[in-house]
């Protein structure tokens, strides 16, 4: 749960995505960890974590829908 | 809580509301400079472009309403430019280009220009623009490469770039660009409208700075920002709580026959509102893909359209809204995959799948059936034989829209989630060589209910050229345009040709053995040939049972809809006149029954509904 | 207003939707004003009664009569038009509905398109083409003519009193396939009026000119009814003057020629009242200038550059129903003392478009209206006098205007007249925006130009406008309220031309331009000339060619003042220096005219011309006015509080127009009251009274510092 640079090089053109609503990374992104599974996720800022959790949450009392 | 949020503390909203005027009428002036001044037909014709004032953080503040298209890209673009340049990097005479979709663009098309404001050597603002170009290189005359299956194919990609250094032309840039577009010129002329409207813009933001100071006018700047949330917040609450779905398709991506699905769910809770498309299809190998931003931009636009019209367009609306894409899927498309359909044909398909089927849960009175819902782009190129200049264009279509709460879909209209215009004929024959047959509407095919779908329209022409180079990119030839609440369908798409002294029309997918009927490139017709190409009309709205029968007679008396559907579809019984109706492929135009004799027969059509309701006879 | 001595009367009516405004001036210097209700089924009712109640004898000594009319503005609107039918290149017959494909609101899915005059079933495709080079492709033939003919007799035969239009594809590069039609149809049809597009506006993109040539079939026969009426009436009084209405482009037209083109009438009440403001702006001495006239329901802004108005080549009706014709460059806004002040959901203030009209109207006029408009709130900020509205033939509810305003002011957190003034400030945004468009849009600097305002409402608010956009001086014409009237006095007569031509500047196609000007500059005159009120009248030949660079969609038009035109309108004569001299200063003007529009120029990019234009311009005689007998000399001030701000009420002078004398000055702040308007002055501004007798409106000394 930080703040982290996105440390490109000048001649790289490629870019990053965040893990959560797929817009763009660029400069910076925020990092968590996830509570299951213990991955870390990329995403744009904090209300991006939130917005994991909260789909998650969303899952749990309505998977499918 | 619904109506009016609460008022924010210490802020003068009479101040507040003037200053939003000043912001929108500077973008005004902008777009007006820009339309007076392009060269190509799409944007001074089609007026397919948007005007930009932005904060100092790259935040849009305010943009001219002309193509909603191009809102996620005037959202997001400046921003990622300015964070990935580095606001120490800009200076004050630089103008910066950019056109990548993996970086906040739509798609290769549409170039965007920034350039900052100074004001006493320091960074107060920027303006911006977007327009679409006609012709950017890549495989295919007019950019518009519907086979591409990477972006390499699609025209020239261009990451945040300085077109002016502190006042100075670059160069090198310039030329590497105008070496690889097919129509130089034109793009010269057109890159120097977007600069012209950029002048102006300078002007009229350097006023306001030097009114308010940079600190003043970016504080209010914020207040604008804050209330444009607290416009969405309160109109998102006052929805109803709930998740719900839908889920509609593109029917193929031009090199395969596969179809893709866009599955959407939308979650409102409280004040704040989810777009989450993580069900949808991976992304295609053709070029119907989304980026990020072309997703926003329906999702919002969707929204927009039913909810108040009058809402301030700026940075403040994304607040209380989230919209999940994640990369890979046709949403959100990632390096290399080709994306030139996704503004035009992905982006009105997600849009109506939100306001037409989604939100017709909660709004029926506010939602439509769909209209027929593709751009319909048809491109060619090729040497004027009357002058011998190379040309490139592209063209698009208009289309019957969907029948809405309380009346009819409109016929001949642009596809939803843009407004752009037609190219009158006669400009059109001026500029280019062929020669139109016809250009009508196309009877009887507006989705049937009780307020019917708007017609499409039927546009004939001739190569009048020794060689004409075309491509399409287009959709619903497959699927047709759904109906609402019980209304029915309309009608699909048809690109025909048939080859020159023929007056028999096969489609171009028969005629060359395509993999896709409405996408394809670089077919080449020769002098004589004619292209038919016919747009789909909108679906219907309500049980086709309930219609008006003075409507349906009306209708007959017109020729928009045949005396036999109004039998067959509407249950009416027309009596007396000549309505012949059957007007169909190659109708006058006009309907028979005008002499004001033929009549709605009440009792046989009470009789010949019951029977269609209830199924006896 | 009090006019100088002169033969004979001279007499304009502007008829309006609510007043029907009256002014003569006749011998003596004798002007005689009324303001009358409107009759607008009957319009010529309440024109005649305005007549009898100024005492003027129409049966004396009468010079001429002309008026303003929005008769066939009204039939367009609410359509009211003939049965149409329209003559269309086969293939095509659905232009009419197929519009343009845009629409109006971005996010507005409810919007209709506009409906057409002309319904598809009575709309006759003829198998005819032209090409793009005016080559015929598939020529017209006799039995297809006979058909046509015949086809547009069976779908007429019922109608009351139908018209015909004929548009054709490329009719602007060859008219002859319309001219045969309209010849055939002339024969066949007797009585029923035939509009040819290449006649009524021979200009490329086919909707704009066939809609241009339905509209003018569609309000045919009504204006050849209004003005049969008129005529007849004018010789049951016994008028023996000249007669005239005023034309969209401003210029005045005797009445039979009004009937064979109506669609040039469409904006006549509109060209009254710019008329007037241009008229006042030449009067002291401005060169630049923005007229607004504001009334109850809208406001009317237009430009003039180097004195002279701005013309425009395209005006809708509505949205999506476009006029190409040159009329004078208005842009309408519905921002009038009648506009609705109201909360939006995002809880900002929002004033108009919605309009009180006249009835109920504002709340403070008692007649049922409850929401707050524009007139409430400056009653309630003092700046009207509820006792004297109208000249005192209706007076205002202050406590209603206070009542209805409450609402608001309690939702805004406002003191009510602090309510009011953010009323005034929003509604005056709406106006400052419409005015910077007008301006910018056409590459004008607005801080350079004066303010003309007039209308009802205008002068209420001139003086805050010109304040917050910085630009100069406001310049209020004496009667205000009845400057509209006024211009129809003071018109000039005049026809305006304007023909497609492209062709690329660089090339030797450009050849025949100067050519083609000068036919067009023969035309103009040619038309002119018989109508002319006075035979020996000079006629000024103006002529200009739109160009863009090759690849632009639009164009600006370059005056070509290079003498070619002989102004003795007998003979247009060849340019006098070679063709591509004509052609290389036109390219000049145009790299001139696009850099100041637009902050650059091209000079490698080929020039294409677009369209000629010409106008044959015969200027009206002088009305000159006599000063008012000023009696003010603000010895024994009547003040009243007025709020200047939000918080700041102040103690304003109450002064009445007609006491105010050439050369007096008024500082602020004050009211000038007169009959038909009143004009607020704020502090830190003075009033002066200009020998035109115009109020000049600028920052005192102490409002400089």
């Amino acid at each position: 749960m930080a703040w982290h640079d996105l440390d490109k090089s000048w001649h790289d053109t490629t870019v990053d995505y965040c893990d959560v609503c797929g817009n763009l990374l660029i400069a910076r992104y925020w990092s968590f960890v996830e509570p299951v599974g213990g991955e870390t996720r990329r995403c744009c800022d904090e209300s991006c974590e939130r917005l994991f959790h909260r789909l998650r949450r969303i899952e749990e009392s309505a998977p499918g829908s | 809580m619904t109506g009016t949020p609460p008022p924010m503390a210490g802020i003068d909203r009479v101040g507040l509301t003037l200053l939003y005027k000043r912001v929108r009428n500077i973008c005004d002036e902008m777009a007006f400079a820009m339309m007076r001044t392009a060269y190509s037909p799409i944007f001074s014709e089609g007026l397919d472009f948007s005007t930009l004032v932005l904060d100092r953080r790259g935040r849009l503040i305010a943009t001219a309403g002309i193509n909603p298209a191009m809102l996620g890209a005037s959202l997001y673009a400046a921003t990622w430019i300015i964070r990935e340049v580095g606001p120490e990097n800009f200076a004050d005479g630089d103008v910066f280009v950019h056109n990548d979709p993996y970086r906040g663009g739509s798609h290769l098309p549409e170039h965007m220009m920034v350039a900052p404001i100074y004001h006493d050597g320091e960074l107060a603002a920027f303006v911006g623009n977007i327009a679409h170009l006609a012709e950017i290189g890549g495989m295919a005359p007019g950019s518009f490469a519907a086979t591409a299956t990477d972006i390499f194919q699609e025209g020239l990609r261009i990451p945040p770039t300085k077109l002016f250094d502190r006042g100075e032309p670059v160069r090198d840039i310039w030329r590497i660009m105008l070496a690889n577009h097919r129509t130089p010129d034109n793009s010269w002329g057109d890159l120097h409208a977007m600069l012209g409207s950029l002048r102006v813009g300078e002007r009229r933001v350097g006023g306001l700075i030097a009114e308010r100071g940079i600190e003043g006018l970016n504080e209010a700047f914020e207040q604008i920002l804050d209330y444009a949330e607290a416009y969405m917040r309160s109109e998102i609450a006052g929805l109803p709580d709930g998740i719900y779905t839908g889920e509609d398709c593109m029917e193929d991506d031009g090199v395969s026959d596969r179809s893709y699905w866009i599955r959407s769910r939308i979650i409102i809770e409280g004040d704040e509102l989810i777009f989450d498309y993580s069900r949808s299809d991976e992304q295609a190998i053709g070029p119907i893909n989304a980026p990020y931003v072309v997703t926003l931009s329906a999702s919002l636009n969707g929204l927009l359209y039913v909810l108040a019209r009058d809402v301030p367009v700026n940075a403040g609306i994304v607040r209380p809204i989230k919209v999940v894409a994640p990369a890979g899927t046709i949403t959100c498309v990632r390096l290399p995959g080709p994306c030139v359909g996704g503004q035009t044909e992905f982006q009105p398909r997600i849009m109506e799948l939100v306001l037409g089927q989604i939100l017709s849960q909660i709004l029926p009175e506010r939602a439509a059936a769909a209209s027929g819902n593709t751009s319909l782009n048809f491109l060619f190129g090729g040497t004027d034989p009357r002058n011998g200049e190379y040309y490139a264009h592209y063209h698009f279509e208009g289309m019957g829209w969907g029948g809405r709460a309380t009346s009819d879909g409109n016929s001949a209209q642009i596809v939803p989630h843009a407004n752009c215009r037609n190219t009158p004929v006669e400009i059109f024959e001026t500029k280019w060589p062929w020669v139109h047959e016809e250009y009508r509407l196309n009877d009887d095919t507006g989705g049937a209910g009780r307020n019917r779908g708007g017609l499409g329209v039927r546009r004939v022409m001739e190569v009048a050229g020794d060689v004409i180079t075309v491509s399409a990119l287009s959709e619903r030839m497959k699927r047709s345009p759904w109906g609402l609440f019980g209304g029915r369908d309309g009608s699909r798409t048809a690109l025909e040709v048939a080859p020159a002294g023929s007056e028999t029309y096969e489609t171009f997918q028969e005629a060359f053995g395509l993999v896709s009927p409405s996408k394809f490139a670089n077919i080449r017709l020769r002098r004589g040939d004619r292209v038919r190409i016919t747009s789909p009309s909108g679906g219907g709205y309500g049980d086709p049972l309930e219609r008006d029968p003075a409507k349906v007679l009306a209708d007959v008396e017109l020729g928009f809809v045949s005396r036999a559907s109004a039998e067959s579809v509407y249950g009416v019984v027309i009596a007396g006149g000549s309505a012949t109706g059957d007007s169909g492929q190659d109708g006058s135009g006009s309907g028979d029954g005008a002499a004001g004799d033929a009549a709605v027969d009440e009792a046989a059509t009470a009789e010949l509904r019951r029977v269609m309701r209830d199924g006896v006879a | 207003m009090i006019g100088t001595a002169g033969g004979s009367w001279r007499i304009g009516v502007d008829t309006g939707g609510t007043f029907t405004d009256l002014v003569a001036v006749g011998p003596g210097g004798d002007v005689r004003l009324q303001k009358v209700s409107s009759t607008p089924v009957e319009p010529a009712r309440a024109t005649f009664e305005a007549l009898e109640r100024s005492g003027v004898d129409p049966a004396g000594d009468v010079d001429s009569f002309v008026m303003g009319t929005t008769i066939a503005t009204n039939a367009l609107i609410q359509r009211r038009g003939a049965p149409t039918v329209l003559i269309t290149t086969a293939g095509f017959e659905d232009l009419l509905y197929i519009q343009r494909i845009d629409r109006q609101g971005l996010y507005d899915l409810q919007w209709v398109k506009a409906e057409p005059y002309v319904p598809r079933n009575r709309v006759v495709g003829v198998a005819e083409r032209v090409l793009a080079d005016g080559s015929v492709r598939t020529p017209l033939s006799d039995e297809e003519l006979a058909r046509v003919v015949e086809e547009v007799r069976r779908i007429t035969a019922h109608d009351d009193r139908p018209a015909v239009a004929v548009s054709l594809l490329f009719s602007y590069v060859n008219p002859s396939h319309e001219q045969a039609l309209s010849a055939a149809l002339a024969g066949a049809l007797e009585g029923v009026p035939v509009s040819i597009s290449s006649a009524v506006a021979p200009i490329w993109r086919e909707y704009e000119r066939s809609n241009t040539t339905v509209m003018d079939a569609y309000v045919k026969p009504i204006v050849r009814d209004f003005a049969g009426h008129l005529v007849r009436e004018l010789d049951e009084v016994g008028m023996q003057g000249w007669r005239g209405l005023l034309r969209s482009n401003g210029g005045q037209v005797a009445i039979p020629d009004s009937v064979s083109k109506p669609i040039e009438i469409v904006l006549s009440g509109l060209a009254a009242g710019m008329i007037s403001g241009a008229h006042f702006a030449g009067a002291v001495d401005t060169a630049k200038a923005v007229t607004l006239d504001m009334g109850g329901t809208s406001a009317d802004v237009g430009v003039i550059v180097d004195g002279e108005l701005q013309f425009s080549g395209l005006f809708e009706v509505e949205f999506g129903l476009p006029l190409a014709l040159p009329i004078l460059d208005v842009t309408t806004i519905g921002a009038g003392g009648g506009s609705i002040a109201s909360i939006d959901s995002g809880g900002l203030l929002k004033v108009g478009p919605q309009s009180a009209g006249a009835e109920p109207g504002p709340a403070c006029y008692g007649l049922g209206g409850e929401a707050p408009t524009v007139t409430d709130a400056n009653v309630v900020m003092g700046r009207l006098n509820p006792g004297y509205f109208l000249g005192g033939r209706m007076s205002l509810d202050a406590d209603r205007a206070q009542r209805a305003i409450a609402p608001l002011a309690d939702r805004l957190g406002l003191a009510p007249e602090d309510a009011a003034d953010a009323i005034v400030s929003v509604s005056i945004e709406n106006m400052d925006g419409a005015m910077r468009l007008v301006t910018v849009d056409r590459g004008l600097d607005y801080r350079e130009f004066d303010l003309v305002a007039y209308g009802g409402a205008g002068p209420l608010h001139a003086v805050e406008i010109a304040r917050r956009m910085g630009m100069n001086r406001v310049i209020v014409p004496p009667n205000p309220g009845l400057t509209s009237a006024y211009g129809t006095i003071i018109a000039d007569q005049r026809v305006d031309r304007r023909v497609t031509l492209v062709r690329r500047l660089d090339d030797s196609e450009s050849e025949d331009l100067p050519a083609a000007l000068g036919r067009l500059a023969d035309e103009v005159v040619a038309e002119l000339r018989p109508q002319l009120r006075r035979p020996e009248a000079p006629v000024n030949v103006t002529t200009y060619v739109a160009c863009r660079y090759l690849g632009q969609n639009y164009e600006q038009e370059i005056r070509t003042e290079f003498g070619h035109v002989d102004r003795s309108f007998e003979l247009a004569v060849p340019i006098g220096a070679t063709a591509a001299d004509f052609v290389a200063r036109l390219a000049d003007g145009y790299h001139a005219t696009h850099s100041a529009a637009y902050g650059y120029e091209m000079r490698d990019q080929p020039i294409q011309s677009v369209y000629l234009g010409a106008t044959a311009l015969s200027p009206a005689p002088d009305v000159a006015i006599r000063p008012y007998e000023g009696r003010y000399d603000g010895a024994q001030p009547v003040t009243r509080r007025v709020l200047a701000e939000a918080g700041h009420w102040v103690d304003a002078r109450i002064v009445n127009r007609d006491s105010l004398a050439v050369g007096a000055v008024l500082g602020g702040p004050a009211v000038i009251e007169e009959a038909d308007s009143t004009t607020w002055v704020p502090p830190g501004f003075e009033a002066a009274v200009h020998d035109s007798q115009c109020l000049i409106i600028a920052r005192s000394e102490e409002g400089r510092r």
